[in-house]
């Protein structure tokens, strides 16, 4: 007990053992690049939302086309085919554009 | 003067969090360093730990200290740091000092001049195990009392007085081991 108290009285007066640093800079740069790519995911995450959501409308779109009657057949049922294409070809669009994948999980490695 | 910056940082202003790196820096350097032994690592894990912090700052409880706050995170922050780095078992110090040989280190020690004292410090804290290191740094260098040191590192209270004891035991040992008696002849 009389050691330790001794120990602490030697030790009272130091308050740093090492040289002092500074990485204000240093880390504030690297807060500020957490909170950019925060915005970005943020950002994407939006526009993927956006993505899904007009992907689902399209869909149904696509739906009601294909269950249109059989009666309606020749220059409308190509026109059906040929728009149902079209709007496929669109969702895949939007789908690889909006949602950026591969940006998004740069994003996130970043963050790791 | 702590909650002033954590209401300016938790509302926006991104360059309030300036304060707390220069306020604690250094002292989380001091605790980053007794865990990891590397000045380079150190400085990493201090980095880390202080996004950490700004990153949830929101959740920190203004009824509790901002100190033992961060150095948990700190402290937490380095503890994964050497888990990652898988560092190797340490050699367990073997204690065989007798009260006079303390009392004569005590007067020795007691008698250098503060640079040299620091210096000494530095290199006994780079030979004692980890957690004795750390106990050692938050309660004499930070001095944190031990319900502190408890809050800091998650030991319970008995398990932080046996370090502390087995840490004092160490710092002797090594100064006796080492022959560390004179730092100030060897230029380091």
């Amino acid at each position: 007990m009389g050691n330790k108290d001794h120990l602490k009285e030697i030790l009272e007066n130091i308050d740093e053992v090492n040289e002092p640093i500074d990485l204000e800079g240093i880390i504030l740069k690297a807060i500020q690049k957490e909170e950019h790519s925060k915005v970005q995911i943020a950002h994407y995450k939006a526009k993927g939302i956006k993505a899904l959501v007009l992907s689902g409308i399209l869909m149904i779109i696509l739906g009601i086309l294909f269950s249109l009657p059989n009666s309606v057949r020749s220059f409308e049922s190509s026109m059906v085919t040929y728009t149902s294409i079209v709007l496929t070809l669109f969702i895949l669009f939007i789908q690889l554009e909006m949602g950026r994948t591969r940006i998004f999980n740069n994003q996130k490695n970043n963050l790791s | 003067m702590d909650a002033h910056y954590i209401n300016e940082v938790l509302n926006g202003n991104t360059n309030a969090f300036s304060y707390f790196i220069r306020t604690y820096q250094n002292k989380a350097f001091g605790v980053a360093i007794s865990i990891v032994k590397c000045e380079d690592d150190a400085k990493d894990v201090v980095q880390d730990s202080f996004i950490t912090a700004y990153c949830s700052l929101a959740n920190f409880r203004n009824d509790a200290k901002f100190t033992t706050w961060f150095y948990s995170i700190v402290v937490n922050t380095a503890l994964q740091f050497i888990k990652r780095e898988k560092r190797k078992e340490e050699v367990v110090v073997e204690y065989s000092i007798t009260e006079d040989e303390k009392t004569a280190f005590n007067n020795a020690i007691g008698q250098l001049e503060k640079q040299d004292l620091k210096k000494l410090i530095k290199r006994v804290f780079e030979k004692i195990p980890v957690k004795e290191t750390l106990v050692l740094q938050l309660y004499y260098i930070d001095d944190l009392s031990i319900n502190e040191i408890k809050d800091v590192t998650d030991f319970t209270i008995s398990n932080v007085k046996v370090l502390l004891h087995r840490g004092r035991a160490s710092f002797y040992t090594i100064l006796k081991n080492e022959k560390i008696n004179k730092p100030y002849l060897d230029g380091k």
